[in-house]
């Protein structure tokens, strides 16, 4: 595994259903992270924040109350929170989210439905960039 | 322009940032792409503010290239890179020197680039690599496939009441948004799952939906009939898939067709409609209130479209205009989905909880064998006697809490109402608007199940025959609008369902006319009205003058008192002419405790459940008469009754003893009346009811068992079972 991630981290995976929650939860433990949190919506993603030290957020785009942009708008203007990388889940055809979502500070974006190299791959650019940085 | 302008030092401050991110940037640094995105759409605006459009299109093509690498649209990202590179030393160029049209090197390389990677040119986009779905990722765990059956469900029914919404709020796009997010998020989880049909049906049904967003297909019946069919499709397949997930054999494949077909209707069939008004305040709603899907151009959005250099640079939409726009709709009448609180829970196994309940129901049985054990008793030790109290106490308490895991909100059984309210009033021609009032009142989860068809029926039996057609309303002074109430409240430990209509009310002479003609009622029989009214719950009585589609179905409601009954409920009945009709059921909260008195017959002790105990009382000598044909009858009140001997129905060998030594319990059953001889009652006490298992489940006359105090097994009676036994 790659060096420059470290496992322990707090990933935080925000979708309103549970079944794709799952499912990213899986994937990441594949990928050797031990510490997932989940939450269903923006707002209960923040509230996680608030009292977790989040080293990865995982969050879809498409949610009730607090969507995924929102949700990293809010993240990225929280000096706190500012820092905290973000990985985007859309679905495919949704290329409009995805540079929305760039612009506003996404770290990286997965498109639906992925395999978990994939998901893999992203994660590791966001951090190797960071550790580059 | 001068040099020295702040303008132009602005500028070139500007584009000495995007520089500095040009020169770092890689293929796969997402974040440094975005923030290049950025300060090229800010540069864009500001030179449009300085109307100097002459650099648009190099911004234009930046822009996409910039686009492309973040939608790894690109084959060859390094010259993309190079690409933007010597667009910012073009650029840079022009400020520095003020130099136009542009030469140089750079202008040069540039150019070719721009050339080498086609752009401006709508060519095919290269699928993105992340769009191969996995075909070994998931299906391996059943488990989550049975979540997702489960949570898709969910979003279904959620799905079902917003549609009735929308229809009659069609101008509601927060609707539409809260429509649209469960199939696109169930096509999305289907992908992972190899689910390819149902991924189908929501991609079609999330297109169509896409489409009514971007306001290019309005809301109208036949677009809210056509996401019903997918929601019905929907359901079918999720239905199919737990069978076969259940019995481990393929899914069946469904024919997608008719659904596309609807689709593809509903679509053009709009789409023509749409643009003819446009510019109107609706369709600025939907440039302004979604989030950006919603504002795309027109088009299939199926296809990847390729940013075109003229619509490249697109302004930063603000998400605060969305905000403001979908609040100036009508959010308030919009019910969050059920998935919408932020409340923490946990889904638990029924099973288990099942369980739960049944081992709280034993514990409390031994916590009371324990308390009444003659040992313990004799103890007379002070603090015992207070710690058993205490226990006793939270046994209790805990039992209650054990229930409540298993009560749910009746919404679930009164939802699924409003879909049918709809379908059957559009089928009938008839015009009805549903009231749910107390949909969070909770009830056992088992009696919401059993709730279902009763309701079904007394529904249906309400908008076909209560409520009128919108014509004959109107001649009676009436809204044309039917009213519907569905009310669920507590009362007193049970749980009160009303079904109240404001139609024409019971037809009193329709209903004696059809009872005599059935041979129910003797002719010429003076009935009040409240009696004339309890005809209609007689078995062999249809309400139907002409047999509907909708209610003829040959069940009429005595099939619905039978169920209450069987659920140990009543079922009541008011109506006024011309003013509607009122259905009043009252049922316990659950079919887990019963109240009951514990009867002693010979040795046996038996529970006879209150609800069907009219009177009990100790027969005299001369009340007690044998009549040939009749048997043995009790004289009660001027009535004769006939009795029921416990011993001789469940064939237990010789105990009769003259009725006048023993205790007559009048039991009730639709209208009859039997008299049970008990030896003696030994007291009345809640009944934690258990099942007597599969082997004994069709005794007649037996409803099931309990543990009483001392240990032993008690058998619960089942009157409407014994008056059956009695009548073979």
């Amino acid at each position: 595994m790659e060096k420059f991630i470290n496992y322990r981290m707090k990933v935080l995976v925000v979708d309103d259903f549970a079944t794709m929650r799952k499912i990213i939860r899986n994937i990441l433990k594949q990928i050797g992270f031990e510490h997932i949190i989940e939450a269903e919506d923006g707002h209960a993603a923040l509230q996680v924040m608030k009292n977790e030290d989040v080293g990865l957020v995982v969050t879809d785009w498409n949610m009730p109350n607090l969507t995924g942009i929102d949700l990293l708008r809010q993240i990225r203007q929280n000096p706190k929170t500012a820092k905290v990388p973000v990985l985007m889940v859309t679905a495919e055809g949704m290329k409009e989210n995805v540079l929305e979502a760039v612009k506003a500070g996404v770290n990286n974006y997965v498109v639906k439905p992925f395999t978990a190299e994939v998901f893999q791959e992203k994660i590791e650019a966001i951090f190797k960039k960071l550790a580059a940085a | 322009m001068p040099e020295s302008s702040p303008e132009i030092q602005e500028m070139l401050q500007q584009l000495e940032q995007l520089a500095l991110r040009v020169v770092m940037l890689e293929a796969d640094d997402v974040q440094g792409q975005g923030a290049v995105l950025s300060l090229l759409e800010e540069l864009q605006s500001r030179l449009d503010a300085e109307r100097l459009p002459e650099l648009a299109p190099i911004l234009g093509q930046m822009t996409e290239v910039g686009q492309k690498l973040i939608l790894q649209n690109l084959e060859d990202t390094a010259k993309a890179l190079e690409l933007l590179g010597q667009g910012v030393a073009v650029l840079q160029r022009w400020a520095r020197e003020a130099q136009w049209p542009p030469q140089g090197e750079a202008w040069e390389a540039y150019c070719r680039l721009v050339q080498e990677l086609g752009l401006g040119e709508p060519g095919p986009a290269p699928p993105g690599p992340a769009s191969e779905p996995d075909p070994g990722l998931a299906f391996e765990d059943p488990e989550l496939v049975a979540n997702f059956i489960s949570e898709a469900r969910d979003h279904l029914e959620g799905i079902e009441n917003l549609l009735v919404h929308l229809e009659q709020n069609p101008d509601d796009l927060e609707t539409v948004n809260a429509i649209f997010r469960p199939f696109h998020t169930l096509k999305g989880v289907a992908g992972f799952l190899n689910l390819t049909q149902i991924q189908e049906v929501g991609h079609e049904v999330e297109w169509l939906l896409e489409r009514v967003r971007g306001g290019q297909v309005r809301v109208c019946r036949d677009l809210v009939d056509v996401v019903l069919e997918g929601v019905d499709l929907l359901r079918g397949m999720l239905a199919d898939l737990q069978l076969s997930l259940a019995e481990g054999k393929a899914p069946k494949v469904f024919d997608l067709a008719p659904l596309k077909a609807h689709i593809a209707k509903v679509n053009t069939g709009e789409s023509e409609a749409a643009p003819a008004a446009p510019a109107s305040g609706e369709k600025e709603e939907a440039e302004t209130s979604g989030d950006k899907d919603a504002a795309r151009p027109a088009g299939p959005p199926r296809e990847a479209d390729p940013p075109s250099p003229e619509a490249a640079p697109q302004p930063p939409r603000k998400d605060s205009e969305k905000k403001g726009a979908a609040s100036g709709l009508r959010p308030a009448e919009v019910r969050p989905l059920p998935d919408a609180s932020i409340s923490e829970t946990v889904k638990v196994d029924i099973a288990k909880v099942d369980n739960l309940v049944d081992l709280m129901g034993e514990l409390v049985i031994v916590q009371s064998q324990v308390r009444q054990n003659q040992a313990i008793a004799g103890l007379a030790d002070q603090k015992l006697e207070r710690d058993l109290a205490q226990m006793a106490r939270i046994t209790s308490e805990l039992q209650k809490i054990s229930m409540s895991l298993r009560m749910v909100p009746i919404s679930g059984a009164f939802r699924k109402m409003v879909r049918l309210v709809r379908d059957l009033s559009h089928k009938m021609g008839k015009q009805v608007h549903l009231y749910l009032e107390g949909e969070d009142t909770e009830i056992d989860r088992s009696m919401v199940e059993a709730l279902y068809d009763p309701l079904v029926h007394l529904v249906r039996n309400a908008v076909d025959h209560g409520l009128e057609k919108p014509e004959e309303r109107k001649a009676q002074g009436k809204h044309p609008v039917g009213r519907l109430w569905l009310r669920a409240f507590h009362q007193g430990g049970d749980i009160i369902i009303e079904i109240e209509d404001d139609g024409r009310g019971l037809n009193r002479e329709a209903i004696l006319a059809r009872a005599v003609e059935r041979g129910l009622v003797p002719p010429g029989e003076n009935l009040s009205p409240e009696r004339i009214d309890q005809l209609i719950f007689e078995p062999g009585f249809s309400t139907a003058q002409n047999v509907t589609e909708v209610s003829g179905r040959g069940v009429g409601l005595d099939v619905v008192k039978e169920v209450i009954t069987r659920l140990r409920g009543k079922i009541d009945l008011s109506s006024r002419p011309g003013e509607g009709s009122r259905f009043h059921l009252r049922l316990p909260l659950t079919l887990a405790i019963i109240d009951g008195l514990v009867v002693r017959v010979g040795q046996e002790r038996y529970i006879l459940p209150t609800v069907g105990v009219q009177e009990t009382l100790k027969p005299a000598p001369q009340d007690y008469f044998t009549v040939k044909g009749k048997g043995e009858l009790i004289r009660v009140r001027q009535h004769l009754i006939p009795l029921m001997r416990l011993h001789r129905l469940f064939g237990m060998g010789n105990g009769d003893v003259h009725p006048s030594e023993a205790l007559v319990m009048v039991v009730e059953h639709e209208g009859e009346r039997r008299a049970l001889l008990v030896d003696d009652i030994l007291g009345k006490q809640e009944i934690v009811i258990k099942s007597l298992g599969p082997l004994f489940q069709k005794m007649k006359g037996l409803a099931g068992g309990t543990i009483l105090g001392d240990g032993r097994v008690g058998l619960i009676l089942d009157i409407a079972g014994l008056f059956q036994l009695e009548q073979a």
